[in-house]
């Protein structure tokens, strides 16, 4: 809190509390962690305050008030725990569940619903409602996102999210009264690309996502925190994954320096790259080998007159951590090796209201400078593309998945003898014939590892899964290779 | 009614939309009056309506169908050319004056609440109070306001408009008449959009393991008449400035959804 | 379209000719004086009865702050249905915010049972016009909206009409009355939603939204029309307010009683001889309004109930129509209200089951369905009234309706579930033989009328009456959709 911010004192359920002045009720609450149930208060959304169920007393006040929509003031009781606002609740709660069709057996919302957990904490123990529910429709909204029409409760936040956050304005309600649902124009559809943050958003499971829509349910996935490597934002995820450790879908995590509650689909949904199309065998010249075959093939061809002629291409999606054990490598078996970065190519900036999507590709730039002191990747390879004269070996420290072969990148594979890759995937680069050496490395969502991300926040990250078992990180490649280096001194040495 | 081509105001409508614009402290708080100006221009508020509505008052045109759907006195595709509004709140109902109205309209041109004619020439609907209470039943025939409208009354003047459109009452008794549908056109739950990729997890595809099409709509017809075309245009931004150009205004590429429009 | 109004119905009983009530000063209409003349609503009567003169007066010329203090002297209270002090309400209007200050005029006139505004704006559409302009002086306004419902259309066209006429003649526009005071007058036509009678649903259909209540306080005149101070006021306030500034506080404060000074235009509908429009001194007796100015019940019938005001108010026996007059703080003393005015009358064959159950229709179709309790209560109020009138109601039901409907109120953004409550509890409260009587009542049962499609699929849909011409089983306004 900054000085200038004016500063009220005031109770809550009998604790006394100091919180900004242009605060609600509510905001003071949570920040207080004190619960106060709500569906249509979103911290980074407009106040509808048409839900009703965060409903307070305030001491002087005739009825219940709602506590989104309810500014602190100085002196201010507020009780969230008392019998009038209980009674409140649970009117309310009996009246969002009236017209819901009670479907959860067949909802992917169930088990993380807000209003299953209301409902036992807020609620009614049986049903009064026995009249014909009022029925609306199911639809497709986009690509990504669709609607189950019955279940929704009209909180609008996914409206206001359009309107304010992605600021495309596809959502707007319509009908009237208990007819009201959620609707796109006819031939307009939610394709914007932050559409699946409604999905998230909807307390409810009126917006579910296509893609995850009847693959699991959530009780039986398991979540770790994970950093989106999509872009250099950095946004901080939650990974789902089921039993087997497969990921199931990736959902943004709060961080209010970084990316508030939001995430971009792409974000989200590109993670089939960590399940399918993995290089799973280290490779010698095309061929399957073994481990120790493909380390000293790549100790030899690294080490070649004293790495004199060996360029170190590092991309900008490698961990901060990786790098450094690049860098490590490089030090002790090729001393005279230059090195380069490289990464994904930078698109323009897709700014939206209220998140901005940003076209710079690659998680860890920032950290590729701090630790490779390359400030500019596409300048660096593009440095290294207009030299001429061949390189003996290269090493590629790849790891970008969907990588495009620009140019630039294709002149230097061309210019190299002999490449040793350091990848995840089993992927166009392998099929270049000058790929020597091929050795397996894991995903982001495999292993522990730094991001530095457009800011300068450095985010570390701890793997969300088992590694696949297939694959090493780099640092772990880098100590082997070490100690290869170090068993064949000791070796010379004996002879 | 079928589907207008591409729409344009007229001269005079733009001349009174430009006067509002001096008017009004900002361009959103003209869409009542706008949607007003495209329902007389127009004869009623159709998909291409709402998008000239959205781009004259620079709003986005989902805000303006919620507007047109919001409020029932606008006048829709489904509805007849002669829209008969029936007071059917407590003050004409009572002694049954809204039902005498009603049943002499059902007797003259087969109707009930609810229904247009095949030929999309007249309907019929019961509204809430239409502020005229003292002497009922009250009606309203489209810009018409009628007191006391039952008896010889009313007959005579359906009479007079089926003369004065060369119709007889015997042809719309013999007619079925359809059921206005005043629904916003959806996609289907199961709609695949063209050229998803298989990214992240299992595509959700037309094998809807809950719902048959057409299941959920009150009268067990699908929902939604038609899969629109594919959907690869870019959002339009809303028209900034009032610029609008008359000869493709609010009538994109994209043409409109095969939705059902009466 | 004047000349298809009214084809057959009998002209409205001219109230000048109504016998006079017996306060000590004697009354005739003042804001329905003229609405019988032919050409009321042309500006050129209006002219020659003195119009516009006060405004010319006053304009540009008195302090507008103490326009404000003869209002508020004058006791007048808002016509709309709320009765708040309509100078008292000009007072709280946040001045020195750097926002230009709003006037919106409330013409939506939803209530059922209420027309009084529709006389004014069809009739004599000037008379409201120099209120505006009044108002917007006394408050310092540059901008007045007045919205009309969507279905006045002859009202939008007399006053569209009756601007344009001021304004050639340079009543408003930038120099009104060739003063120093710009003032804009905004005629806007809403379309069917009675929710745009709620002042700040009004406000967010001016501003192009659907018609949504906002969240109170901040109050308009801190904050409303386009987040500006913003004083909203209804149709027959403004028109008073000429009068008011005309004669004085004193003159106002003759009629009525001591908390509701004044006279106030009543709209009188059902079962009575000369139902309509009439202009009467606050605190008259509903007897002697109902039967000395309605003319008495209709021949053959006996009262059963009165709706007092707006059919949102809580219903009135024959017992406590005698003990009530027509003032605010009798009508709330009774447990129901003044409101807009609405005074309707219920004869003894109506159906009370029936007359709810259109009465909760009618909310249910009209909640805008923005708050919970609202949106889905009024639903919920609406098939349990249906279940009761069609005698499909189970034992519990009855008492669930008391107190789905208690659940509704004071909960939401707005009054409108309170209005949709209100009634029913006034019903429940009133008339709970009737709803017992349905409960599984099985000659109901056997007269085959199920209950409506859309609770049961398979229902008849003919419309059946109840014993004597009482009210129809109108159905269902929801049918449009």
């Amino acid at each position: 809190m900054t000085a200038e911010v004016k500063m009220v004192n005031m109770k809550i359920d009998g604790r006394d509390v100091t919180v900004p002045a242009d605060w609600t009720v509510i905001r003071a609450a949570h920040k207080n962690d004190i619960d106060i149930p709500h569906y249509c208060y979103h911290p980074d959304l407009s106040i509808a305050g048409n839900c009703r169920i965060c409903m307070v007393s305030v001491k002087g006040a005739p009825r219940p008030v709602v506590g989104c929509a309810t500014p602190v003031a100085e002196g201010m009781e507020v009780t969230t725990t008392a019998a009038a606002e209980v009674e409140a609740r649970k009117s309310v709660m009996e009246f969002l569940l009236i017209n819901h069709p009670l479907d959860c057996p067949e909802c992917d919302q169930a088990g993380e619903c807000k209003l299953q957990d209301y409902s036992v904490d807020h609620g009614r123990d049986h049903g009064r409602f026995h009249e014909e529910k009022v029925r609306k429709s199911k639809s497709t909204m986009g690509p990504h996102v669709k609607y189950w029409g019955s279940r929704c409760i009209l909180c609008t936040r996914c409206v206001r999210f359009t309107d304010e956050v992605s600021g495309t304005g596809e959502l707007g309600i319509i009908y009237r009264g208990d007819r009201n649902e959620i609707a796109t124009f006819p031939g307009r559809v939610l394709d914007n690309p932050l559409s699946m943050n409604t999905v998230d958003i909807c307390p409810v499971g009126a917006l579910v996502s296509s893609d995850f829509l009847f693959q699991s349910r959530v009780w039986n996935l398991h979540s770790n925190p994970s950093i989106c490597p999509g872009c250099s934002l950095g946004c901080n995820t939650r990974v789902d994954l089921d039993a087997k450790d497969q990921i199931k879908r990736i959902v943004p995590r709060r961080n209010d320096a970084v990316n508030k509650e939001w995430m971009c689909d792409s974000g989200r949904l590109n993670f089939g790259y960590v399940h399918a199309g993995r290089l799973q065998k280290p490779k010698l010249g095309g061929a399957d080998a073994t481990w120790k075959e493909a380390r000293r093939a790549a100790l030899e061809l690294l080490a070649l007159n004293g790495g004199a002629n060996t360029v170190a291409l590092i991309s900008a999606w490698n961990t901060s951590e990786a790098m450094a054990a690049i860098l490590d490598l490089v030090a002790v078996e090729s001393p005279a090796a230059r090195i380069f970065g490289y990464g994904n190519p930078v698109v323009a900036d897709q700014v939206f209201p209220g998140f901005t999507i940003y076209g710079d590709k690659n998680p860890n730039r920032a950290g590729m400078e701090q630790v490779l002191g390359i400030a500019d990747p596409a300048a660096s390879l593009k440095a290294l593309a207009s030299e001429t004269g061949s390189i003996g070996t290269l090493l590629l420290v790849h790891n970008i998945p969907d990588f495009v072969i620009t140019p630039e990148f294709k002149a230097v594979l061309d210019r190299s003898e002999n490449v040793v890759l350091l990848d995840f995937a089993s992927g166009e680069l392998l099929r270049y014939g000058n790929v020597a050496v091929a050795l397996p490395t894991l995903t982001s969502f495999e292993k522990a590892g730094t991001f530095v991300n457009n800011a300068g926040l450095a985010q570390s990250f701890e793997p969300v899964m088992e590694p696949a078992t297939y694959g090493l990180s780099e640092a772990e490649i880098v100590e082997a290779l070490k100690r290869d280096v170090g068993a064949a001194t000791r070796a010379g040495a004996a002879a | 009614m079928a589907k207008m081509p591409a729409k344009t105001l007229s001269s005079e409508a733009l001349r009174q939309f430009h006067d509002w614009v001096d008017e009004y402290p900002n361009k959103r708080s003209m869409l009542m009056m706008v949607l007003r100006l495209v329902e007389e221009e127009f004869g009623c508020i159709d998909d291409d309506a709402m998008e000239i509505a959205a781009d004259l008052c620079g709003v986005n045109v989902a805000h303006v169908q919620g507007m047109v759907t919001f409020y029932t006195h606008f006048k829709r595709p489904a509805h007849g050319k002669h829209r008969f509004m029936v007071c059917a709140t407590l003050m004409c109902a009572l002694d049954g004056n809204t039902d005498q109205a009603l049943a002499q309209i059902r007797a003259k041109l087969g109707l009930k609440p609810g229904e247009a004619t095949p030929d999309g020439l007249f309907s019929c609907e019961k509204v809430e109070c239409l502020a005229d209470c003292d002497k009922p039943p009250v009606i309203q025939k489209d810009d018409e306001h009628f007191c006391s409208m039952k008896g010889p009354a009313l007959d005579a003047y359906i009479d007079k408009l089926l003369t004065a459109e060369g119709k007889t009452s015997e042809q719309y008794l013999a007619a079925t008449p359809v059921t206005m549908d005043l629904r916003v056109a959806v996609l289907p739950v199961h709609y695949n959009f063209e050229g998803e990729q298989n990214v992240g997890a299992r595509r959700f595809d037309d094998k809807d393991p809950y719902f048959a099409p057409g299941e959920g709509s009150e009268n067990g017809s699908a929902r939604t008449t038609g899969v629109p075309p594919a959907l690869k245009t870019p959002l339009t931004a809303p028209v900034a400035g009032g610029a609008l150009n008359p000869s493709n205004a609010g009538h994109g590429a994209n043409g409109t959804s095969g939705g059902q429009h009466g | 379209m004047a000349e298809t109004t009214p084809p057959a119905a009998p002209p409205a009983p001219p109230a000048s000719e109504a016998p006079k009530p017996k306060p000590v000063v004697p009354f005739s209409p003042v804001i329905l004086k003229h609405i019988h003349e032919p050409n009321a609503h042309t500006l050129e009567h209006y002219l020659a009865r003195g119009g516009y003169e006060t405004a010319r007066k006053h304009v540009g010329e008195t302090d507008p702050a103490s326009l404000v203090a003869i209002v508020k002297d004058s006791g007048l209270r808002g016509r709309g249905g709320a009765g708040f002090p309509t100078g008292m309400k000009w007072g709280f209007l946040a001045k020195g915010t750097g926002k230009p200050a709003y006037l919106a005029v409330n013409g939506d006139e939803s209530e059922p049972g209420t027309f009084k505004d529709r006389h004014i704006l069809e009739k004599d559409p000037h008379q409201l016009l120099e209120g505006v302009i009044l108002t917007c002086w006394a408050i310092q306004s540059n901008h007045a909206f007045i919205y009309l419902r969507g279905e006045f259309i002859l009202g939008y066209q007399r006053l569209e009409a009756a601007v344009k006429e001021a304004r050639a003649k340079g009543f408003i526009g930038e120099k009104s009355f060739g003063k120093d005071f710009p003032l804009k007058v905004t005629v806007v036509r809403g379309a069917g939603a009675y929710i745009c009678g709620e002042e700040t649903g009004m406000l967010s259909s001016i501003e192009g939204g659907r018609g949504y209540p906002k969240i109170k306080p901040p109050f308009p005149a801190v904050s409303g029309l386009f987040k500006c101070p913003t004083i909203v006021n209804n149709v027959e306030t403004i028109a008073n307010v000429t009068h008011i500034v005309k004669n004085g506080a004193d003159w106002h404060k003759q009629w009525g009683t001591e908390k509701s000074p004044g006279y106030k235009i009543f709209c009188l509908a059902g079962a009575v001889k000369k139902p309509g429009v009439y202009e009467v001194p606050l605190g008259i007796t509903m007897r002697e309004f109902i039967d000395v100015y309605g003319g008495g019940m209709v021949e053959g019938r006996t009262l059963k109930a009165v709706i007092p005001g707006g059919l949102s108010a809580p219903l009135l026996t024959p017992e406590m129509v005698d003990k009530c007059t027509l003032d605010y703080e009798s009508l709330a003393g009774l447990g129901s209200m003044l409101g807009s005015g609405g005074i309707t009358v219920l004869h003894d064959g109506v159906d009370m089951m029936s007359a709810i159950y259109n009465t909760m229709r009618f909310y249910h179709h009209e909640s805008c369905g923005q708050c919970t309790p609202c949106r889905e209560g009024t639903g919920w109020l609406e098939k349990l009234a249906h279940k009761h009138h069609a005698g499909h109601a189970h034992a519990g039901d009855t008492d669930l309706l008391a107190d789905v409907a208690k659940n509704m109120r004071g909960r939401t953004i707005c009054v409108l579930a309170d209005a949709a409550a209100m009634p029913m509890q006034s019903y429940l409260q009133l008339f709970r033989p009737e709803f017992d009587k349905r409960v599984a009542a099985p000659e109901y049962v056997e007269k085959g009328r199920t209950a409506r499609d859309e609770i049961t699929p398979a229902a008849k849909r003919e419309s059946v009456t109840h014993g004597a011409p009482g009210v129809l089983d109108v159905g269902m306004g929801m049918d449009r959709v």
